[in-house]
């Protein structure tokens, strides 16, 4: 498109004066094509710039702290020793640490669910009707809203009390009442099942996207061909979906693994993490050691646990993204 | 329309078709119940958190559930704005004027430098462009939450914590995934209203400020009111730059997580601060529910 505009703009313009068509248009004066990189330069850099200054510099510093002690209660980089690789063999040896890692893994057991849920309303919304609209704002609701405040009324619904919703529907069928956010085994599965309801419709909302994207003729021939809508989902729909399950199941990842405000805010008592701990994830470890450093360790634990979630998301964006190309199947 | 079809080209066997039509009427009923039912499992929550605030204390903990209060009361909203009973540390109006004072300009001045980085790597061409762009690209696969520790170390020592700026002055650089977006979206825009513009005498950044906002708008305010919401929501980063500090400065997510926890008297109280600080959001959701569609899904596609 741009030869095109080139070419025929070309004729139209003496070449010196159209530096917006850069090196096709023709030969630019070479004061102009500098002047363009310097505005160029400058007007692209300041993401860049705060990328380095927020983000990558802390990392490397983060990298440095890990292999440091730190004066308690100091926060300071002044304050602090090199000790090598101490601090990561304390939080290998601390059987809390695989305990979070373990923790954080089974927040992942959401993804499946929100993904399997999500394809499913998006497949309900494919084709236009009435109200299409209303559910697809409806669906997405819970996302934009912030987790805190849901999770006051998921608390109360959850209650341990007669009073909770949850406890209500159990006992229509003569059980409970539990304990719900204040038992230890059923924690973990209570902030799944709201994980699972809060995160469906963005999953719904991004395979709406890809559905769209669809070739309708492959519908249209397997409607031909006489299939039913089961064998359209799993014969057409999921295969063509497979890039956004693959995205959604890798951003879903590393999002549960740096799950904490959830708990943070679903834990009743507020100076832990879940009934016994039963909710402390990586963050929440990492956290803890930055917040209480008498108990828990201190800074250089702190950052050594951050480390080892960053790697570990690392790694797993990288095995993702080879496995990937295995098995997804590609629109284009 | 697909049901027409495939009458005109399967219509001789009329006993089948009819079975058929049948089926694919059943399946569009149970496919709207099974829509009916998803979006009331979505809804509940909020209707309870509604109604909830409105019930008194007594009545939330009674042994019988309604689904409307049997008699509005309004001491939760009565307690959420009395500016002398409410603690300051609970304050949920201080909150809300604090994430309000933080996130706009941050979020302005953030999509302004984002836009004019969106539009340099896509419209100019210049040494280093795409260097520069795949430096970029890293930020969008680097988790914030591994990097909290060293910026809590760097505020600390600059003297950042306790107040605001860590909230404020990162964003303002701009982010990359905005820049993705934008720079997605102004590659749509024709490179011929930028040679007009270059013709009547326009320098590159009058360029993008005249010509190509005004087309952009709609992704503009789709990356607005998104990197709005985020800000909004913020969690982690309030809670360790300000939560130990001066109250007067806590943003709304810092004030609501700290009535996590309290008694159950205060259900009610919680439930209407949570309501108050959901019903801007939700305004601003039902408002530009366009954008913000469009937007997330969009930037699904493409990232």
């Amino acid at each position: 498109m741009e030869n095109r505009i080139s070419v025929t703009e070309g004729a139209a313009c003496p070449k010196e004066e159209c530096p917006a068509l850069g090196k096709r248009g023709g030969q630019p004066h070479n004061a102009a094509k500098r002047r363009e990189t310097a505005l160029g330069w400058c007007m692209a850099l300041p993401p860049v710039v705060g990328f380095l200054a927020f983000a990558f510099i802390p990392l490397i510093i983060s990298f440095v702290m890990s292999l440091n002690e730190f004066s308690r209660y100091s926060y300071s980089l002044e304050g602090m020793t090199f000790c090598g690789p101490q601090n990561y063999i304390a939080i290998f040896t601390d059987p809390d640490l695989w305990k979070a890692l373990g923790i954080t893994l089974l927040l992942c057991l959401s993804i499946p669910f929100e993904i399997f849920f999500g394809l499913l309303i998006a497949n309900l919304l494919r084709k236009p009707f009435f109200g299409r609209r209303a559910f697809r704002v409806i669906f997405f609701l819970p996302n934009i809203c912030s987790i805190v405040a849901l999770a006051f009324v998921w608390t109360y619904m959850y209650s341990p009390q007669e009073y909770g919703l949850f406890n209500r529907i159990v006992s229509l069928f003569g059980a409970g009442p539990f304990g719900w956010t204040t038992d230890a085994d059923m924690f973990l599965g209570c902030i799944i099942v709201m994980t699972v309801w809060n995160m469906m419709g963005y999953d719904a909302l991004m395979f709406q996207a890809q559905i769209g994207n669809i070739n309708q003729s492959l519908y249209e021939s397997a409607d031909l061909d006489g299939a039913n809508c089961v064998q359209k989902f799993f014969r057409i729909t999921v295969p063509m979906a497979t890039p956004m399950i693959f995205y959604l199941a890798l951003i879903g990842v590393i999002g549960a693994m740096q799950s904490y405000a959830r708990i943070d805010a679903m834990d009743i008592d507020p100076y832990g993490m879940g009934p016994s701990d039963s909710g402390l994830t990586l963050v929440g470890y990492m956290m803890r050691a930055q917040e209480e450093p008498i108990a828990f360790g201190g800074l250089g634990i702190s950052a050594a646990t951050s480390f080892f979630l960053g790697i570990i998301i690392a790694v797993m964006t990288f095995v993702n993204l080879k496995v990937s190309k295995r098995w997804v199947h590609y629109n284009d | 329309m697909t049901e027409a079809k495939r009458c005109k080209t399967a219509g001789t066997a009329g006993e089948r078709g009819a079975r058929r039509r049948g089926h694919i009427r059943f399946a569009n009923v149970l496919a709207k119940m099974c829509l009916i039912v998803g979006a009331l499992i979505i809804l509940v929550p909020f209707w309870i958190l509604l109604i909830t605030s409105f019930k008194s204390s007594s009545e939330i903990i009674s042994a019988e559930f309604t689904w409307l209060p049997k008699k509005f009361d309004v001491s939760g909203y009565v307690n959420a704005f009395n500016w002398e009973t409410a603690a300051i540390t609970s304050n949920v109006l201080i909150g809300l004027a604090n994430t309000l004072l933080y996130t706009l300009p941050t979020t302005a001045i953030g999509l302004f430098v984002s836009g004019m980085s969106a539009y340099a790597f896509s419209k100019m061409r210049f040494k280093g462009r795409d260097a520069l762009f795949a430096v970029l690209l890293l930020t969008m696969v680097m988790p914030g939450t591994v990097v909290l520790i060293p910026q809590y170390t760097i505020y600390s020592m600059i003297g950042w914590v306790g107040t605001p700026l860590p909230l404020m002055i990162p964003g303002m650089f701009g982010a990359a995934g905005t820049v993705f977006f934008l720079r997605q979206y102004m590659r749509g825009v024709p490179d011929e209203i930028l040679e007009a513009a270059q013709m009547d005498g326009l320098g590159k950044f009058r360029a993008y400020w005249v010509m190509i906002l005004p087309v952009c708008v709609p992704a503009f305010i789709a990356q607005f009111v998104l990197n709005f919401i985020a800000g909004y929501n913020d969690y982690l980063g309030p809670i360790l730059f300000l939560g130990g500090g001066d109250p007067s400065r806590y943003t709304l997510q810092i004030v609501l997580s700290n009535m996590v926890g309290q008694s159950e008297r205060e259900i009610q109280n919680r439930m209407a601060n949570a309501v108050v600080a959901l019903v801007p959001l939700i305004f601003v959701y039902l408002f530009l529910q366009n954008f913000i569609i469009d937007g997330v899904s969009v930037s699904a596609v493409k990232g």
